[in-house]
């Protein structure tokens, strides 16, 4: 027995997940999917700058942490230098084999560390869809010296005029990269009774992400009041464990705080959400009635393509900030149970496969291709 | 316009910034304190809004820790803690970042002395209770700037507070159960915090330490 186990941790190879710290949930989701799906023989270690550490470790993963140059305030090219310092010993600590990143700039502290290593690879996972306005002229260079760039795909691709459609050459892609798998998400009323809501009620999720740069408190505030004027169904607010802001600003308004929350949509009669990468795809794979706002804020990626995209097929309504002064004829229209399906049918005709089991087995290839050089 | 006619634009313009950075400074700093208070009265009015939680956990829940001595090494041999360390040995020579003193104090402008504190195998209470009194100590004080690392994984006290914190696994922080690897891997990770921020030394504030916080 003993003979075994120690036999089965010797030919355990080991990965190092490193995600930004991001404005939401997005990037670590993404670690997370592919990490949860690879083989017993690989092993991941996580370093994240993200401040949702117990959700690496709710599922299962071993995590160190350091601060983004974000929350230390300092400039960026000594944050580097200290981010090369802590990654070189990760990297020894660990005898990590290849690093896998997802962040929106491979920043230069992982290049400088793992780059020298010629028998460590590494792998940035670069999500699509940047905005036409945005100058991306670092995070292309950045992408130069890595090793293999994993796109994940995009169920609103055809819409993507950022500036890294032009630069796709060894670009490798998979489908969009989703946490959970369709048999995931719970039913209706078992989601309801692990959220403690009463499954005979109707209920709209608002999920309009973490707001730590975007203004997200007046939609809220709109949404409630128009849902508590026409008592159509009743608002849960969806809070980011990653967010600055506390949303616990209406007292008789729940606050759901857990991950993931995708796990529990079908409790919801429908949602208002941003159209960040994830809770997108999400919302289009399983099938939930929405009315997407796009975050805005130049930093992001193209939420309102996405928006536009699913608008366009019939499988959500597409809301900017600045029409929600209809937003109350909007709600109303959303609360017809027909139309509700026919949005949850045009979703399954744009929805795409779920492309984490693809990634894993690209990062898991790319280690055993290290091995036989 | 002449060099010392721009140079002398020059100086006005960071005059102006430096004076706009201090009064959102101090802005901030009132309110924190003013949020603090808010805060606790939401709370004994029963003001805040309900919380809702899963009642299951998603995932597999606290896996086995990576151990240290054990993971395959890569074609070139392994660079493990327990032997030299060639990156350690090259290192550059980097000016330690300046930690930010928290909400509460933002607005100090003279110099502080950093301390480092370690908060290892303590309660999320007792976390809580310790930055606060630490937070008190500097509000009275102002002569300090405290920098934290801690092994428990919720950072939100520390980040509600403007502090900066580093955080340890608890597998590597508990000297009892720890390994050699992991007590050497220790030791290293707590000398490069110190040298990142500039700390000359760390105050264990952990298990039995906690009585240091006066």
């Amino acid at each position: 027995m003993m003979a075994r186990s120690v036999s089965r941790v010797r030919s355990t190879a080991r990965l190092l997940f490193v995600s930004s710290n991001g404005v939401g949930m997005g990037h670590l989701s993404r670690l997370l999917a592919v990490a949860r799906r690879l083989p017993n023989s690989v092993e991941a270690v996580f370093l994240t700058m993200s401040q949702a550490l117990p959700v690496i470790q709710q599922f299962g993963f071993h995590a160190e942490y350091v601060p983004s140059q974000q929350h230390t305030r300092s400039d960026m090219a000594t944050w580097n230098g200290w981010l090369k310092s802590t990654l070189d010993q990760v990297l020894e600590a660990y005898s990590i084999r290849a690093v896998v990143f997802d962040g929106n700039v491979v920043y230069q502290g992982i290049c400088d560390s793992v780059l020298p290593r010629p028998d460590c690879p590494l792998i940035w996972i670069r999500r699509g869809l940047w905005r036409r306005d945005q100058d991306n002229s670092q995070s292309l260079l950045s992408g130069e010296d890595v090793d293999l760039i994993i796109e994940p795909g995009e169920v609103a691709s055809v819409f993507d005029s950022g500036a890294s459609v032009d630069h796709r050459e060894g670009v490798v892609f998979v489908d969009p990269i989703r946490l959970l798998d369709p048999d995931e998400v719970l039913p209706r009323n078992e989601s309801c009774r692990t959220l403690g809501l009463d499954p005979d009620e109707r209920y709209v999720l608002i999920q309009l992400g973490a707001g730590n740069n975007f203004n997200i408190i007046d939609l809220i505030g709109s949404a409630i009041e128009t849902l508590e004027k026409t008592r159509i169904a009743r608002p849960v607010i969806a809070e980011w464990l990653t967010s600055d802001i506390g949303l616990d600003l209406w007292p008789d308004v729940p606050r759901l705080r857990c991950f993931p929350i995708s796990r529990y949509y079908r409790a919801f009669d429908f949602t208002i959400s941003a159209a960040g990468y994830n809770s997108f795809n999400e919302i289009i794979s399983f099938g939930v009635p929405s009315l997407l706002t796009p975050n805005l804020n130049r930093a992001m990626d193209d939420q309102s393509a996405r928006a536009a995209f699913a608008d366009l097929h019939g499988a959500a309504v597409h809301l900017d900030h600045d029409m929600l002064p209809i937003l109350d004829q909007v709600l109303d229209l959303m609360m017809d149970q027909d139309r509700r399906q026919a949005m949850k049918d045009k979703c399954q005709l744009i929805a795409k496969p779920n492309g984490a089991e693809r990634a894993a087995q690209i990062v898991t290839d790319t280690i055993t291709q290290v091995e036989t050089l | 316009m002449t060099d010392s006619g721009s140079d002398k634009r020059l100086r006005d313009e960071i005059a102006l910034l430096r004076a706009q950075n201090r009064r959102y400074r101090e802005l901030i700093q009132n309110l924190s304190s003013t949020t603090d208070i808010l805060r606790a009265r939401l709370n004994d009015a029963q003001l805040k809004s309900p919380e809702l939680r899963a009642s299951e956990t998603f995932g597999r829940g606290p896996g086995p820790t990576a151990d240290l001595t054990t993971g395959s090494p890569g074609k070139k041999g392994s660079l493990h803690p327990t032997g030299q360390n060639p990156q350690h040995e090259t290192r550059v020579e980097l000016k330690p970042l300046v930690p930010t003193p928290g909400w509460k104090c933002l607005a100090v402008d003279r110099p502080q002395i950093r301390i480092g504190f370690t908060l290892f195998g303590m309660t999320p209470g007792d976390v809580e209770e310790a930055i606060e009194a630490i937070e008190q100590r500097q509000v009275r004080s102002r002569d300090f700037t405290p920098v934290f690392v801690t092994d428990s994984s919720d950072l939100a006290p520390f980040r509600d507070r403007g502090y900066v914190v580093e955080y340890v696994p608890a597998s590597i922080t508990s000297r009892a159960k720890a390994n050699r690897a992991e007590r050497l891997y220790l030791d290293e990770r707590l000398e490069l915090i110190k040298e990142k921020w500039g700390v000359r030394e760390l105050v264990d504030l952990g298990r039995d330490n906690r009585q240091g916080i006066t």
